[in-house]
């Protein structure tokens, strides 16, 4: 396994560097002149042609890539156009934000979805399958921003029990800094503890058809055992696909709830990058997107091993 | 589906207990807490005086991106509490002496000489002298770096220094908008040319403790302001909440103290709220505006244009697309300004009979098909659009609407790429040039709008702006701008709808905190009633 890994790791170079050729291409076709912006309307064609020529857009766009593929094999993503900031360093102050922000989500998401799912599949029909239906029809038809505004309405206005915005430094404020974090991952996990709820019920009503289970039942194995061992651990192959894309979403930036409550992730400055046309901060923040997938997608990859030992890497 | 039937009734109360404990709750009365985690405070006592000490946060909306003064973009509102300029604008709309504690033009006004005060320190220790402003000028005058700044130094040469306290700007022609350039001469210490876009320094009464970007912005008290006892707040912080609403519920939650950017439809409602109050910046600067390419069919046609201008209703765009909020107006001086044209007033009436009128004459008595570039993919350009297009299509004209996101709507815009577009035009400045030599709707040159050494009317509206540019007899100046402004209004091309202002709301305990006339947000004199 730790050969496939290593493999699996070695591999992502040749399709980060195939991934950032096409982003460069993309980002420069889209409609916009970063100069034009940045100057603003009333700047003269003098100055237009300044800011072109200071942002390297004068050159020819394979000189303009071969520049910056020099530069980031050094660890130089380049600066922001606007403010000159690295744009390495402005991703890597807003990475952990986003990084604990999706963790505190999926951990929720797991916590709500298993036993909702697990419990709607053992008795499919019952009062616990109906709530867990409804909990999904609902989770997926209330827009995260309004939840998250419903959220802050009652939990901060109301209650005054959590900052309705804001990530206070965890340093400085552990205490606070974990409330400010509940609300961003309650309306991210709800949404996703849905998805996963379904996906657990419907996996889980398949396996528990199957022959081995009635084999594990008749051989007088205790049913919490079957459950456990024989149906869970089957069901949860596509359960972990879907985790593990969704938490590639959410490790992208999770734009609505990070405006709502004003929580500084990857996701706003995204919006920031397109906005301004800030091609260095786009093309690094896309960079960071596609690895964060790559990454995900390879723990997911390796942690199908873990539950199901028949997959074998080689 | 075996559920049992008497477990249904127990499942609606319990949704129902569940969506109204999640309503929203009333806004916050009087001795209801204001604050997260604090107990309901007894009324503070009637305040005495300006009290020292204390943080305040404010939220502006969206992030900083650039804290570079000649920069005007994202919260360019928030320049003056952290940068200063020679002079600046007071609050009866003249000019007051400020880094530079008097100023003289030369006979011929192509001079004008600051004198700075002595003693005045940057937030890094170092005093500000005259070799300050004159690198300030020379970044300006430099392409690469004078940024929006410099469109309001076009005639300016260049600045000498005389001596340690005494600079002179040099300007190539008599300009009456060079006090409105020096005003916005936000000064900061050559040594931190290179950093200011994210640590700014200059010699204003709050200096950086840190941005962390995306989260917030820390000023602290400057402790060597040169403003004896100002400012009187420790400390204020600057949170980036990029959503409106919930901008509104950490107001009344009390995490914030004070926001910019009261969405119009939700201006009333916090009216309402005890504790708040709200405010807006004056009109007279900037304004909506739907401005047509001449250049562009039909609205070649004078005849076109001014039946366009016929079909604004601007009652209906106040109710529907600023919910009644706005202040609305048909000609781009407001009435504070002493270059207002009364006699204009009503120039133009919502008319569709008269616009049909003069369709027909223009050559489309059935109308015409056409394409509005909006600014924005939705917000106030969109809705004031919306109305418009309503009104339109009643005299034939279909007009389809372009929203389009900002970076390509200011190419768009500048590559004259659109018959008519929804625009926020103006230029805020003091000395009513800055329409006609500043806002893209109206000058004569670097023109968006299709006008050009060609357009028949050209060579009598470039000279009368000249003529009032360079007059120093005010009452010459406004004959020869009310002018300027009838061309304006006949040829049409330019229709104001209605003032854009700054709507912000302030805790009621926040006391003397507004934009100033230049739209600053103004701190020196603010102070926390509790």
């Amino acid at each position: 396994m730790g050969k496939y890994a290593l493999r699996r790791l070695a591999q992502m170079a040749p399709a980060l560097f195939l991934v950032s050729v096409a982003v460069f291409m993309i980002i420069h076709l889209i409609p916009g002149d970063p100069a034009k912006i940045i100057a603003g309307p009333n700047a003269t064609d003098e100055q237009l042609a300044a800011l072109t020529r200071q942002f390297g857009l004068d050159r020819p766009l394979w000189e303009q890539y071969v520049t910056w593929l020099g530069n980031a094999l050094t660890g130089n993503l380049g600066h922001s156009f606007i403010n000159n900031y690295p744009v390495n360093q402005m991703i890597a102050l807003r990475v952990p934000a986003t990084l604990e922000l999706a963790l505190a989500a999926t951990f929720i998401a797991v916590i709500i979805a298993f036993p909702l799912g697990i419990l709607a599949a053992l008795r499919p029909g019952s009062l616990v399958d109906l709530l867990s239906t409804l909990f999904a029809a609902l989770s997926f038809a209330v827009p995260g921003f309004w939840l998250a505004i419903l959220l802050i309405l009652f939990f901060s206005l109301r209650l005054q029990w959590l900052p309705p915005s804001g990530r206070p430094d965890f340093a400085d404020q552990p205490v606070e800094h974990v409330k400010a974090l509940i609300m961003p991952a309650l309306t991210l996990g709800i949404a996703l503890a849905a998805k996963l709820a379904r996906y657990l019920r419907s996996a889980m009503l398949d396996v528990l058809d199957r022959d081995y289970v009635r084999t594990a039942r008749a051989k007088g194995l205790q049913e919490r055992a079957v459950i456990v061992r024989h149906v869970l651990r089957n069901a949860l192959i596509p359960v972990i696909t879907v985790l593990g894309l969704q938490t590639g979403d959410l490790l992208s930036g999770a734009i609505i709830v990070e405006s709502v409550f004003a929580w500084p992730g990857v996701g706003r400055l995204t919006v920031q990058a397109i906005g301004w046309r800030d091609y260095a901060l786009l093309q690094a923040d896309v960079l960071y997107i596609v690895l964060a997938f790559m990454v995900i997608n390879l723990l997911t990859d390796l942690t199908y091993g873990f539950f199901d030992p028949r997959i074998r890497y080689q | 589906m075996a559920v049992k039937k008497w477990l249904y009734p127990l499942i609606v109360l319990a949704l129902a207990l569940a969506v109204a404990a999640c309503a929203p709750a009333a806004p916050p009365s009087a001795g209801e807490a204001p604050s997260t985690g604090q107990a309901a405070a007894p009324e503070p006592a009637a305040p005495t005086g300006p009290q020292p000490g204390g943080t305040l946060t404010l939220s502006l909306g969206n992030d900083f991106v650039t804290f570079d003064p000649y920069f005007d973009e994202e919260n360019a509102n928030f320049k003056a509490p952290i940068f200063e300029a020679p002079i600046r604008i007071s609050d009866d709309g003249g000019f007051e002496p400020w880094l530079a504690e008097s100023w003289e033009m030369s006979d011929d006004g192509l001079t004008i000489t600051l004198h700075l005060r002595q003693g005045i320190k940057f937030h890094n220790g170092r005093e500000l002298t005259a070799d300050d402003v004159v690198w300030a000028v020379e970044r300006v005058l430099d392409k690469d770096k004078g940024y929006h700044l410099s469109d309001r130094f076009t005639t300016a040469t260049g600045a000498t220094k005389i001596d340690d306290y005494t600079v002179a700007i040099n300007y190539s022609k008599v300009a009456n908008s060079a006090l409105d350039g020096i005003a916005r001469l936000y000064i900061l210490p050559k040594e931190a040319d290179e950093t200011v876009a994210t640590q700014p320094i200059g010699t204003g009464p709050f200096m950086l403790e840190e941005w962390v970007p995306g989260d917030h912005l820390t000023l602290v008290k400057f402790p060597d302001y040169w403003r004896e006892g100002e400012p009187y707040l420790d400390k204020v912080i600057v949170k980036p909440i990029p959503d409106p609403q919930s901008r509104m519920v950490n107001l009344l939650a009390g995490s914030i103290d004070g926001l910019w950017g009261v969405p119009l439809a939700d201006k009333a409602m916090l009216e309402q709220v005890e504790d708040v109050v709200v405010d807006e910046s004056p009109p007279g600067f900037s304004f909506y505006a739907f401005i047509m390419n001449i250049q562009e069919k039909p609205f070649d046609n004078q005849l076109v244009r001014q039946a366009m201008n016929y079909a604004v209703d601007r009652d209906k765009i106040n109710q529907l697309a600023f919910h009644g909020q706005a202040n609305m107006t048909m000609l781009p001086y407001a009435p504070t300004s002493w270059a207002y044209p009364a006699d204009l007033e009503g120039f133009y009436t919502f008319d569709l009979d008269k616009a049909k009128a003069l369709l027909a004459e223009a050559g489309y008595p059935d109308g015409f098909q056409t394409q509005m570039l909006i600014r924005g993919a939705a917000g106030p350009y969109l809705d004031m659009a919306q109305v418009y297009q309503q009104d339109l299509a009643q005299i034939g004209v279909e007009m389809e609407l372009l929203p389009t996101e900002i970076p390509q709507y200011f190419p768009k815009l500048i590559g004259s790429e659109f018959a008519i577009v929804s625009h926020g035009t103006g230029e805020a400045t003091v000395d009513p040039s800055g329409l006609f030599e500043g806002a893209a709707c109206c000058r004569p040159f670097r023109n968006f709008f299709g006008i050009t050494e060609d357009t028949t009317w050209f060579p009598e509206y470039k000279a009368l702006i000249d003529k009032a540019s360079t007059s120093l007899d005010q009452e010459e100046r406004k004959a020869l701008y009310h002018d300027a402004v009838k061309i304006l209004l006949e040829q049409g091309w330019t229709i104001p709808v209605a003032w854009r202002q700054q709507v912000y709301a302030l805790k009621s305990h926040v006391q003397g905190l507004r934009t100033d006339l230049d739209g600053q947000i103004w701190l020196n004199g603010v102070w926390l009633s509790q």
